[in-house]
């Protein structure tokens, strides 16, 4: 499978795994719902315990602009520990996704049938990676200063323009200029970490000695030649802001008031972070299709073996 | 490609917005209103001024010649006049302003090629020349002291005549230029002012300092302007006559009646918008000076304008001169703006961020409009007491914001977004029962800015609400007292004092037990529900009688009547007694509202209710009333917690918690 890859056989695959493996998009969903529930949970106590008997916190959080700066101003102990429990919970779900992805790449790699199969692949793939995917992790720190620098000075000059910005218009391309550089730093690191998981998983019963190290290095000079993978990257982004936008526009001036309007809320927002997780998936789905035509990296275990024989 | 790609780099940036170079316009044309509505005096007119000066828009520099006429109406023989030389604090970074404002001023730091100063060459009474005997007092050059030839005696005047050069800074502290913008405010030499006990009248001219505005004598000003002819002005007062010359200059000359300032700002490229205030069934003309990508703010502010004169006009006194004149600074002279003189104010806040319904620019212009109310014409010392101005003129500003865009939504209609203008300020400036020092303090005396501006403007805005609202529950016969006190101080210099014995006389009320705490000392108010609980109401138990008719009643033989025994103890932490009502809901859904008298040094008071439901919710303030109280968070107690609003807030950031995992994971 050596034929040219464009961006629509990309996308195409993505939507073929996804129906494929529907299972599995739910079962992620599922996941990052419990994940995020459970610090809501945590959330909810500390919410109840400080603002349970504060009627001044039910017009705050029914949108009385004045309640809701005098609550935040009144209780910044309670603010600190919302914002930890958020910090908290975003950080456990970076961990908890190398293995997660591991799995997800392993099943879009081996293409197991059932659900058992299925399972017994993602969590094989999950744990087999999870340590190179967590070596992954630190060099993405690295692999993003540019992106932190970048947005630093960008956030700098974006703040002086807004300062001195009259229009809608004027403030257009500070925006692009202040935060596209970092914005385009971090997808091109973030996807250079993508194609390297991708080979990882993919390349692993023929590379097993294959470093995290090399295949980022690897993946970093793949998307130099093919820009199609950062184009692929640019759509799922695209698409992850259309849905937000939608929902955006859908929940405008849907104040949503009593148990069935707050349940149509709830299914509403759950919609959505369902459709991003089968984006996700679609995303993952098109770079393992790419990486299947990336030339092998060169087989040093074989070497190994055939000097063993 | 790459000559593509800087311009479309060029584009993204902005720098394409160049004005162009300054074209001649055409001479104005002398405005035909006279300085007053109707003529005057309507003040003393004790310092009168006629100055000729000459602007340099290449250097920034003004040469001009001034003769003060000055009255000496004190009890007092007059040995000295000292002069205010405010332009000399942006000198050098030695000056009480730079070192009290740390360098500083809303954010505006000096500029290493920008420095601004006042040199006074020549000082002449009669024609003799005095000015090598005049000195600098106080720590900085900021005060020139010039001792007389010959004592004014009470009632007597002198006329003096000054030569002076005065370089603007760039934008810092209300004055200077910035990018073809220059705004020129207290530029001239400035006499100080006698004031005090009939008799014991002493010279206020203190030196410059950060946190200190001004404070003079109101008089007649005659200023002749003479400036290159490409560039449009701005002034205090009318414009009565225009004089062109050879030069590319020409020559305008301003009249101002009963005004203690003059300032005026030049710009090569602002244009005008003005329509008609009605004050009192005659026009006042409202005009608004703006660059024109500023159009849509220009708009707003002429707006906000119009009501600003009209409502302010009917709230107190009519505003007595035939102009105003609202500037409306580019964003990078911003340190220019938000600034008060007599028929003319800079505005600001033109951002972006400052959508339709998020009315920061309308408030700035209704702010500094109020100004020419609150000191314009009731001339308060800014210096010493700067809440006179600033925080009356606050509390006005909101009467003013309600009347102009509705009560709920005075500061911000935006988005479902609604505030009413001085609830938004308090829940911002949370804790003013905290702050070191009282309203009642010289503005030099606050430890820093911060505090300042806290108690100067939203702390005296909020107690002066507060105590309305206890005079009357609208406010309406505060209102009508504030009023008078504008009837009888107008083109005066009112003290904190005469505005209290102003109120007292009108209400009728002794005021002194809420004044004396709120304004002369630090502290707040700080309710707090600290007791709301019900027993079941039964009959005593114990032992009852003697002898033979003794018995004894346990709770078995005592059933209960049915109703509760509630007790509510209400506290107040701080310092200021305010009444206040307070509100208890009951659990069958009755409620009932108890009063609280509180006008004296007692910190709680206990109530004691009998009803057929225990307490569900206990409400102080539940109007909302009594606006200076901190931490409105203990105002509000529901004795059984409800979660549901816990749920719907944890349900919000649930979701913005999972859209941040799918960011940053799978």
């Amino acid at each position: 499978m050596t034929g040219r890859i464009r961006l629509g056989d990309m996308v195409r695959a993505g939507g073929r795994s996804v129906s494929q493996y529907t299972g599995t998009v739910l079962a992620m969903f599922v996941v990052q719902f419990v994940a995020a529930w459970l610090a809501g949970v945590a959330i909810l106590l500390i919410l109840d315990g400080a603002f349970g008997q504060r009627p001044i916190f039910d017009d705050a959080v029914d949108g009385d602009l004045v309640s809701l700066l005098i609550v935040i101003r009144n209780a910044p102990a309670v603010v600190a520990a919302v914002t930890w429990v958020v910090i908290g919970a975003v950080v456990a779900w970076l961990v908890w996704s190398w293995f997660l992805t591991g799995g997800v790449l392993a099943v879009l790699t081996e293409r197991p049938r059932g659900r058992l199969d299925t399972a017994r692949c993602f969590g094989g793939g999950g744990a087999t990676h999870f340590f190179v995917f967590a070596r992954l992790g630190v060099l993405s720190l690295l692999l993003n200063l540019p992106a932190l620098f970048a947005l630093g000075i960008g956030v700098g000059y974006l703040a002086e323009r807004i300062a001195t910005a009259i229009t809608v218009g004027e403030l257009i391309g500070p925006l692009g200029l202040g935060l596209g550089p970092a914005a385009l730093l971090h997808v091109l690191a973030s996807t250079a970490i993508d194609y390297a998981r991708a080979e990882l998983v993919l390349r692993r019963p023929t590379h097993a000695s294959l470093g995290a190290l090399r295949a980022l290095i690897r993946a970093i000079g793949y998307l130099a030649r093919r820009p199609v993978a950062i184009l692929h990257v640019l759509a799922y982004w695209l698409a992850f802001a259309v849905v937000w936008v939608v929902f955006l526009w859908l929940a405008h001036d849907h104040a949503m008031l009593g148990t069935s309007g707050a349940l149509a809320l709830f299914a509403i927002r759950q919609a959505v972070t369902l459709v991003r997780t089968a984006l996700k998936f679609a995303l993952l789905a098109g770079q393992v299709e790419l990486t299947g035509t990336r030339p092998p990296p060169p087989r040093t275990v074989a070497r190994v073996e055939t000097r063993d024989r | 490609m790459a000559r593509a790609l800087v311009l479309v780099v060029c584009v993204l940036a902005g720098c394409g917005e160049g004005l162009g170079p300054p074209r001649v316009r055409p001479a104005p044309t002398p405005d035909t209103q006279p300085a007053l509505r109707v003529p005057g005096p309507r003040s003393p007119r004790a310092a009168n001024y006629r100055i000729d000066a000459r602007y340099d828009a290449a250097a920034h520099t003004i040469t001009a010649t001034e003769t003060l006429t000055w009255r000496n109406d004190s009890g007092v023989a007059a040995d000295a006049l000292p002069f205010h030389l405010y332009l000399n604090g942006f000198k050098n970074e030695t000056t009480l302003f730079m070192t009290s404002s740390h360098g500083a001023h809303r954010g505006n730091h000096p500029h290493a090629d920008g420095w601004g100063w006042i040199e006074v060459s020549s000082i002449q009474i009669a024609g003799r020349e005095l000015r090598p005997t005049a000195t600098y007092e106080g720590p900085d050059e900021t005060v020139l002291r010039l001792p007389l030839p010959a004592a004014v005696a009470p009632g007597a005047t002198v006329e003096v005549t000054l030569a002076f050069t005065a370089q603007l800074p760039r934008v810092m502290a209300r004055t200077g230029y910035e990018g073809g913008f220059t705004m020129v405010g207290q530029w001239f030499p400035k006499v100080g002012v006698l004031t005090g006990p009939r008799g014991f009248e002493r010279w206020d001219c203190p030196s410059f300092h950060a946190n200190s505005e001004f404070f003079a004598d109101f008089g007649v000003y005659d200023v002749a302007l003479t400036v290159p002819d490409t560039h449009l002005v701005a002034a205090t007062g009318v414009l009565t006559a225009v004089e062109p010359h050879d030069d590319h200059t020409r020559t305008l000359r301003y009249r101002a009646e009963d005004v203690h300032d003059f300032a005026w700002m030049i710009d090569p490229y602002m244009q005008v918008m003005s329509a008609t205030a009605d004050v009192a069934g005659a026009p006042v003309e409202v005009r608004v000076v703006y660059r024109p990508r500023q159009r849509s703010f220009a708009r707003r502010h002429l707006q906000a304008g119009v009501g600003a004169i009209e409502t302010f006009s009917k709230l107190f006194v009519p505003y007595p001169w035939s102009i105003m004149t609202v500037i409306d600074p580019p964003p990078e002279a911003m340190g220019a703006g938000g600034m008060e003189y007599p028929t003319l104010v800079t505005s600001g806040a033109d951002n972006v961020l400052m959508r339709p319904g998020i009315r920061v620019p309308e408030f700035v212009t209704v702010h500094e409009i109020g100004h020419n109310w609150f000191q314009g014409i009731l001339a308060s010392n800014e210096a010493r007491e700067a809440w006179l101005d600033e925080g009356v003129n606050e509390w006005a500003d909101a009467l003013v914001m309600a009347s102009l865009y509705g009560e709920k939504q005075s500061a911000i209609d935006w988005d479902g977004w609604k505030a009413e203008d001085l609830r938004l300020r308090r829940a911002i400036d949370p804790d003013l029962g905290a702050l070191p020092s009282a309203i009642a303090s010289t503005a030099a005396t606050f430890p820093d800015s911060a505090a300042y501006a806290s108690a100067t403007y939203t702390k005296t805005a909020v107690a002066l609400r507060t105590l309305a609202h206890v005079i009357d529950q609208d406010g309406a016969r505060f209102a009508a007292a504030m009023q008078r006190y504008a009837e009888t101080w107008a083109f005066k210099h009112p003290t904190g004092a005469d505005l209290f014995a102003s109120l007292e006389a009108t209400l009728g009320e002794d005021l002194d037990w809420f004044v004396q705490p709120a304004f002369q000392h630090p502290g707040g108010v700080d309710f707090a529900v600290r007791t709301a609980d019900c027993q079941r109401n039964r009959p005593p138990r114990g032992v009852f009688g003697e002898g033979a008719a003794r018995r004894t009643e346990v709770a078995d033989h005592s059933p209960t009547t049915g109703g509760y025994l509630c007790r509510v103890v209400i506290e107040n932490r701080g310092t200021i007694p305010v009444p206040v009502t307070i509100e208890v809901r009951y659990q069958d859904g009755t409620h009932e509202r108890l009063t609280w008298n509180h006008r004296d040094s007692s910190r709680w008071q206990e109530f004691e209710v009998a009803r057929s439901s225990p307490i569900a919710q206990v409400t102080i303030d539940p109007d909302g009333l009594v606006l200076l109280a901190d931490h409105p968070l203990d105002d509000d107690i529901r004795i059984d917690g409800d979660r549901h609003a816990a749920w719907r807030a944890t349900a919000r950031l649930t979701f913005w918690t999972q859209s941040l995992m799918q960011v940053v994971g799978l």
